[in-house]
């Protein structure tokens, strides 16, 4: 399965929510998809760096209290327009991918 | 606890927020390991397995986080570009050869509309396009004489002279008259024969700029009265004639019974100018020849010199004009009696040569490219279908992240390829078409040229295909997001032409190109039909004719008279042979003798207001072999000669201008005329198109020739043959000739038939070619408006399995249907027929005897395209009436 094109809606719809520091990214991905789809640091990284160059991105240093230092990242406007666009196109691939694995008629 | 920041830095060069943040993600995987009760090494483990492949994520970090608009080197994008486009090619070239049915399509749709463009450039580019063969054309004039009563008359000699030392305008000067002259036998046994050249001043070859390439060219000392006789050969004739040899020059040829010194021959190719009769084989002085030929210094000799001019730099047309009226001014008040009304007409050399094609030729390369648009539409359409088809492989692209110019950039590059391949095909049959031309170009009408792919015809094609490629590439995308949306590459809408309004608009614009271009064609077709209606005045079957040019061995006009007589004669006992008779100039011959007249006993009419007619010379029974009728009066006989009383007989036209009111045509009989001496009128025949059918409609007077005051030298013959069959005659009328002398050479042979097929065949041509245009035009836009139609219908069965469903008949579904396709087709032709209204009247010489507004063709051509519409909606339509409607819904 293409996992950057899917990833990136995936990533996306996550931070649309609120801001997300990477590991918590991660996890959600696992929890949300039930394990089935699995997001490693190596695809993840460079996935969050290329939606940042982008500008559908902007990460963060932030130090909470009684937490460590993390790198949040937040979904611009132009990421939200994106993820919209995307979400469109997500209902059509997924109603082709639906063509192509539900048996045919007659 | 590992130190995981050190872990992450020793395996990953990056910078060191990339690393800590690396380090914290597997910091945090370490920690939940433990968390879940794993030991140590197996915590480390898993989250070490973060990360398998250390190199690679390094270079997806690095890439991740490379600037957008970074300083990459230019070399390196574009690099990386052509490497983005050469595998974007391979997948464009894999895609075609699976999807064989449409890339066949595609390319042979392309391929006859480039290669009918490539092959139109390739007769305009060497006819009309490209620039003269010498130095600074555009400085190059052509200068002739005009008056109220002649538009367009040549140069006298007199008026010549006082140019060249009157003016400022020019650089040089040069006077130029064509000439037919007898070759006798030379460089061995080759027979005489006629050929022809021209007698030039001594400016003419440094205007064109041009050198010798053996000996010299005509110098000012040859150009004075009395100087010796000399020639200067073309490249052609002194191979094809004197066998390419050197020792040639400095001897001496029998032309017209004088000996010329050959003093030099002009390279191949010179002077290469387009010409619709043949290159000069020679070039003689013209000065030596005006001195012998007294009647030349008069100002009122207009006869055939043209006059060429190489304005000086910085000179323009309109100012050589002001400095050429002042003088021409000044010289009618010097001679009132020769030169009062005389102005001169000053035009680019160019459009002198091509004034009658250039037109022409024009039209067709906009009508062919006209058609290669109509084909790219067509090849959209296709592109439109096709990517509905490849919807889910757009999807995944897009999915797997392919941006929308990257998608853009694939669609283009699959159009290229589509455009290359059409090129080849088309260039491949354009190569075809102009082998097949070049021999048929004087049939047509049109210079003697060769014809091929040039650099200029690649270059054409490479301008052509990258045109059809953006077209091809980017209008589909275009089109596709007349909806608005702004991913229309790989979203539903591509496919869905917009909800078929793409389609359709493509309907339209095919329509209105082809209505264009039928409507064009139609109206020269018509113009051609009403060309073979007009009777030529003579009947051209079962004769044959041929022109005689006398030497300089026949020096007065009694030897003259006395040949031609005797050539009559034998003519005529010829067995076979059931009339013989000779006029000069013959009808369709190219050139005419205008003359004005007044009818004697009427007021004289005002200088350079008289009524004009051509005059011919006749001999013998020309009328009777020529099939023309008498209609009062009788023929010239033996006994009009130059002792007898002038007479003169004329054509029903000029009866009809100068005496309609006379009750019968027997009353015209013993009026007298004044032509060059005043002449009674004996005899009325019916008119003849002397000047081609759609020539200037002339009044004609014929003369004996044996009371000409001029123009005894030349003579053509007719002969008609007893029992039809002309091609029998020839041998033994060209026997007959030279037996009476053998350095004289009949040419010009041709049947009276050949003449007028040949006087029809630039119109039959522009005729045929314009309506190959539009056929072609019409043949893609019936397949473009059936592709669209079915692949409508295709979309539609589902709402048409409903409709009938609920009880909808066959009719209403087709007629829905045929409303669907024909209604923009109509709009189409509608506005093609608005916009033909403003190019019809470019056609201009084309046209013959309808206006560029002609009914039956403005009726005829919507009409026949829509019916041709109709039959490509109606199969479409059919198909779609034979819908099981549960079929339809189940395929839902």
């Amino acid at each position: 399965m293409e996992a950057r094109g899917s990833a990136e809606v995936v990533v996306l719809a996550l931070l649309d929510a609120r801001a997300r520091h990477g590991y918590e990214l991660a996890k959600l991905v696992e929890q949300r998809s039930a394990g089935a789809l699995q997001l490693h640091a190596a695809s993840l990284y460079p996935l969050l760096y290329r939606l940042e160059r982008r500008g559908w991105v902007v990460g963060r240093w932030v130090e909470k209290a009684g937490e460590r230092r993390r790198r949040y990242y937040k979904l611009t406007a132009a990421g939200r327009r994106a993820l919209a666009v995307q979400r469109q196109d997500w209902g059509a691939y997924l109603a082709g991918l639906r063509a192509v694995i539900l048996p045919e008629k007659g | 606890m590992p130190d995981w920041q050190a872990v992450v830095r020793q395996r990953l060069r990056a910078e060191p927020d990339v690393v800590a943040e690396l380090a914290q993600q597997l910091e945090q995987a370490y920690e939940a390991a433990l968390a879940d009760g794993l030991p140590d090494a197996d915590a480390r483990a898993r989250a070490e397995a973060q990360v398998p492949d250390w190199p690679g994520l390094a270079r997806a970090v690095a890439d991740a986080r490379a600037p957008l608009a970074a300083p990459v080197p230019l070399r390196a994008r574009l690099a990386l570009a052509a490497a983005g486009v050469s595998s974007d090619t391979r997948q464009a070239v894999r895609g075609l050869f699976r999807a064989g049915g449409f890339a066949a399509a595609a390319i042979a749709t392309l391929g006859l509309g480039i290669g009918l463009c490539v092959a139109m450039f390739g007769l305009a580019n060497v006819l009309v396009l490209r620039p003269l063969p010498f130095p600074e054309p555009q400085r190059v004039m052509a200068l002739l004489e005009t008056s109220r009563q002649f538009p367009q008359m040549g140069v006298s000699w007199p008026d010549f002279q006082d140019w060249a030392t009157g003016t400022h305008s020019f650089e040089h000067l040069t006077a130029t008259r064509g000439t037919v002259q007898v070759l006798a036998r030379a460089g061995g046994e080759t027979p005489a024969e006629m050929i022809t050249g021209l007698r030039v001043t001594s400016g003419y070859f440094p205007l064109l700029g041009a050198r010798p390439a053996l000996g010299r060219t005509i110098l000012p000392a040859d150009d004075r009265p009395g100087a010796a006789d000399v020639v200067v050969a073309s490249w052609s004739f002194f191979q094809r004639r004197l066998g390419g040899d050197r020792s040639w020059l400095g001897r001496t040829l029998d032309m017209d019974g004088r000996p010329r010194t050959l003093v030099g021959v002009m390279p191949p190719g010179f002077p290469g100018l387009p010409s619709a009769g043949s290159e000069p084989e020679f070039w003689q002085p013209l000065g030596p020849f005006i001195a012998r030929n007294p009647p030349f210094k008069q100002r009122s000799n207009h006869a055939g010199i043209l006059v060429l001019g190489r304005l000086r730099p910085g000179v323009s047309q309109s100012h050589a004009e002001q400095d050429v009226d002042a003088l021409m001014h000044s010289l009618a008040q010097a001679y009132p009696a020769t030169n009062q009304g005389v102005l001169v007409a000053i035009q680019p050399f160019r459009d002198l040569l091509e004034g009658d094609f250039r037109q022409p030729l024009l039209m067709l390369l906009a009508a062919s490219g006209l058609v290669l648009l109509i084909a790219c539409l067509n090849v959209v359409n296709l592109v439109l279908a096709r990517s509905l088809q490849r919807e889910r492989e757009q999807s995944i692209r897009a999915a797997l992240g392919a941006s929308w110019a990257r998608l853009l950039r694939g669609q283009v590059v699959d159009a290229f390829v589509l455009s290359l391949g059409g090129a080849a095909v088309g260039l491949g049959l354009a190569a075809a078409a102009l082998r097949m031309v070049t021999p048929l170009l004087p049939a047509l009408g049109l210079p003697i040229a060769r014809l091929g792919l040039s650099a200029d015809v690649y270059g054409f094609s490479a301008v052509v295909v990258t045109a059809c490629g953006l077209i091809c590439g980017l209008a589909p995308a275009a089109l596709g997001s007349m909806r608005g949306d702004p991913t229309l590459l790989h979203s539903r809408t591509a496919g869905a032409f917009g909800g078929g309004r793409a389609g359709r608009m493509l309907v339209a614009a095919e329509m209105l190109g082809s209505v264009v271009l039928l409507i064009g064609s139609g109206l020269v077709i018509h113009s051609l039909m009403r060309l073979q209606e007009v009777r030529y005045g003579f009947e051209p079957q079962g004769r044959f004719s041929f022109i005689i040019g006398l030497t300089a061995n026949y020096p007065t006009g009694a030897m003259q008279r006395q040949f031609f007589r005797e050539a009559e004669r034998r003519l005529t006992d010829i067995p076979g042979v059931a009339a013989a008779g000779g006029a000069f100039p013959l009808p369709l011959a190219g050139y005419e003798i205008e003359q004005p007249y007044f009818v004697a006993g009427r007021p004289q009419p005002e200088r350079g207001r008289e009524p004009t007619a051509d005059v011919v010379n006749l001999r013998g029974r020309y009328f009777a072999a020529m099939g023309m009728r008498l209609l009062a009066g009788r023929p010239f006989t033996e006994h009009d000669d130059e002792h007898a009383p002038d007479v003169a007989i004329v054509d029903d036209t000029l009866v009809r201008r100068e005496f309609a009111h006379e009750p019968s045509l027997n009353a015209v009989l013993g009026k007298r005329i004044h032509l060059d001496r005043e002449r009674t009128i004996v005899g009325v025949v019916n008119h003849v198109q002397d000047r081609g059918l759609a020539g200037r409609e002339a009044a004609e007077i014929y003369i004996p020739q044996d009371q000409s005051s001029g123009m005894l030298a030349a003579l053509s013959f007719v002969l008609q043959a007893r029992d039809g069959d002309a091609n029998q005659l020839r041998r033994p009328a060209l026997a007959a000739i030279n037996g009476m002398d053998p350095g004289l050479a009949a040419t010009d042979v041709l049947s009276m038939a050949e003449r007028v097929k040949a006087d029809l065949a630039p119109r039959r041509a522009a005729a045929g070619l314009l309506g190959a245009c539009a056929g072609l035009a019409l043949l893609l836009a019936c397949l473009g408006i059936y592709g669209v139609i079915s692949f409508l219908v295709a979309r539609r069965t589902h709402e048409i399995g409903i409709r009938m469903a609920l009880g909808a008949s066959r009719g209403r579904v087709m007629t829905a249907v045929l409303r669907q396709g024909l209604g923009w087709a109509a709009a189409g032709a509608v506005l093609g027929a608005l916009i033909a209204t403003r190019i019809g009247p470019a056609l201009g010489t084309l046209l013959f005897g309808v206006t560029s507004l002609d009914p039956l063709t403005y009726v005829a051509a919507p009409t026949v395209l829509l019916l041709a519409a109709a039959l490509a909606c109606l199969l479409p339509a059919r198909r779609a009436t034979r819908v099981d409607p549960l079929e339809a819904l189940r395929a839902e």
